[in-house]
């Protein structure tokens, strides 16, 4: 489950730099997430951004003369061995900035998921801002920040932090209220644990004190990685014989008679009869030899 | 007197498949079905594979006469994946040999527990004691 292990924080102010004191414990791997707003003294003109450092990775930046930003980064062996960490405020003359960064526990992500809402009308509300945040993943926290500009008033708290559907328990992080600026201005940062994913399709929250105009919402989310882990059972093949026919070879066997059928192909005869030769008969002499 | 195959030569078989390329494993979509017939090589199998993960090269790879049981063993460190987010239900067993067309898939095996759905965490099977699976010889 992600947690929230230890935070520092920015008072509203002039100022250089935000410089957040490095949160207690900051370890490798830790993911530090910095909610930062600024606003004009004045309410005329364009608060600038903080520009998102080297390593980080900005989630949102909302609003123009008003401003919410959330960063984030994974802390490495530079960040552990840090003191602080410092966001230079690019126009220090008319700019208030304030902000919180939270140490979260090693492995968290941030999804990216977010929505936001900016609401123009005076109001004790800081919204309903409708539109619609997915949450898929388990074990998440919650963040809102709501920054409030004023016409009338500026006391109070910024409270009752609410989500559509099932509120989850917030708790509150962050409450400052400018009253050096002209007009006043009020930050505040609430998270709350959302242990089942779902949708969220609007949030708001209400000032306890004074009506406030120019209010900016933000809603986003930490997620905890879901390991999962399986086993398996042991596949074993056994093979297949085949039946085999013996032969007997060298014992008393009986054999069939082995009957061949004959062929008989035609013959053409020929057949002469020899001339046969009747010698004449011969008269038989006797012969007296002569005296010599 | 009972016919049998012979372990050794079992054995043999398997180990020249292994070496034909590398032993991997990769994580199977739940809606994957293995043909043992036409699921032959990985060219036929990696649309199937579960949404995103990778290949894992098997390390350990070990084949080994169980002569107590008349088989062969085919076993390997458990495998993993970190910062994964997928679903799957079984994993496929197959030897890289560079080519997908001729890298024979040996086994397709489920996971005990069924489907794991890990969301960007790590994802691991801790291989049986016995192993992936055994050849038997009776």
């Amino acid at each position: 489950m992600a947690t929230i292990e230890s935070s520092t924080s920015v008072a509203p102010a002039k100022q250089t730099n935000a410089v957040f004191p490095k949160p207690a414990g900051l370890a490798l791997g830790d993911l530090l997430v910095l909610v930062i707003f600024n606003s004009l003294d004045a309410s005329s003109g364009t608060a600038t951004s903080v520009a998102t450092p080297s390593g980080w990775t900005s989630l949102l930046a909302l609003g123009t003369t008003y401003k919410t930003q959330v960063l984030h980064t994974i802390a490495d062996s530079g960040d552990v061995g840090a003191t602080n960490f410092t966001f230079p405020i690019p126009d220090t003359t008319s700019v208030f900035s304030g902000g919180k960064l939270f140490r979260i526990s090693a492995g968290a992500v941030i999804s990216g998921g977010f929505y936001t809402g900016i609401e123009t009308t005076v109001n004790t509300v800081a919204g309903p801002f409708v539109g619609s945040l997915d949450i898929t993943s388990a074990n998440n926290i919650l963040f809102m920040s709501i920054l409030g500009t004023t016409g009338s008033g500026s006391t109070g708290s910024t409270e009752n932090y609410t989500v559509s559907g099932s509120n989850p328990t917030w708790t509150e992080q962050y409450d400052e209220i400018d009253t050096s600026s002209s007009p006043d201005q009020q930050f505040s940062i609430a998270s709350a644990p959302l242990a089942t994913g779902r949708e969220l399709t609007s949030f708001q929250a209400t000032y306890s004190a004074g009506s406030w105009a120019n209010s900016l919402g933000a809603l986003f989310y930490v997620s905890t990685p879901l390991s999962a882990t399986g086993t398996n059972a042991l596949l074993s093949v056994s093979p297949t014989t085949f039946g085999n026919t013996g032969v007997e070879v060298g014992g008393n066997g009986v054999n069939a008679l082995h009957q061949a059928q004959p062929e008989f192909f035609s013959q053409l005869g020929k057949g002469t009869s020899p001339t046969i030769w009747t010698n004449e008969a011969k008269p038989s002499t006797t012969w007296t030899n002569e005296q010599k | 007197m009972a016919s049998t195959l012979h372990l050794a030569s079992l054995k043999a078989g398997l180990d020249a498949v292994l070496a034909l390329g590398t032993p991997k494993l990769v994580f199977m979509a739940t809606g994957y079905t293995p043909n043992a017939g036409t699921d032959s090589y990985y060219s036929d199998i990696s649309g199937s594979v579960a949404a995103g993960t990778t290949a894992v090269t098997l390390a350990s790879v070990t084949t080994t006469l169980d002569t107590g049981n008349a088989r062969v063993e085919l076993d390997t460190a458990n495998p993993s994946l970190s910062t994964i987010t997928t679903t799957t239900n079984k994993y496929s067993i197959y030897v890289d040999t560079g080519t997908a067309s001729t890298s024979p898939v040996l086994a397709t095996i489920d996971i005990a527990e069924g489907t794991l759905s890990p969301v960007s965490g790590t994802l691991s099977i801790t291989v049986n004691a016995e192993g992936h699976y055994a050849l038997k010889a009776v």
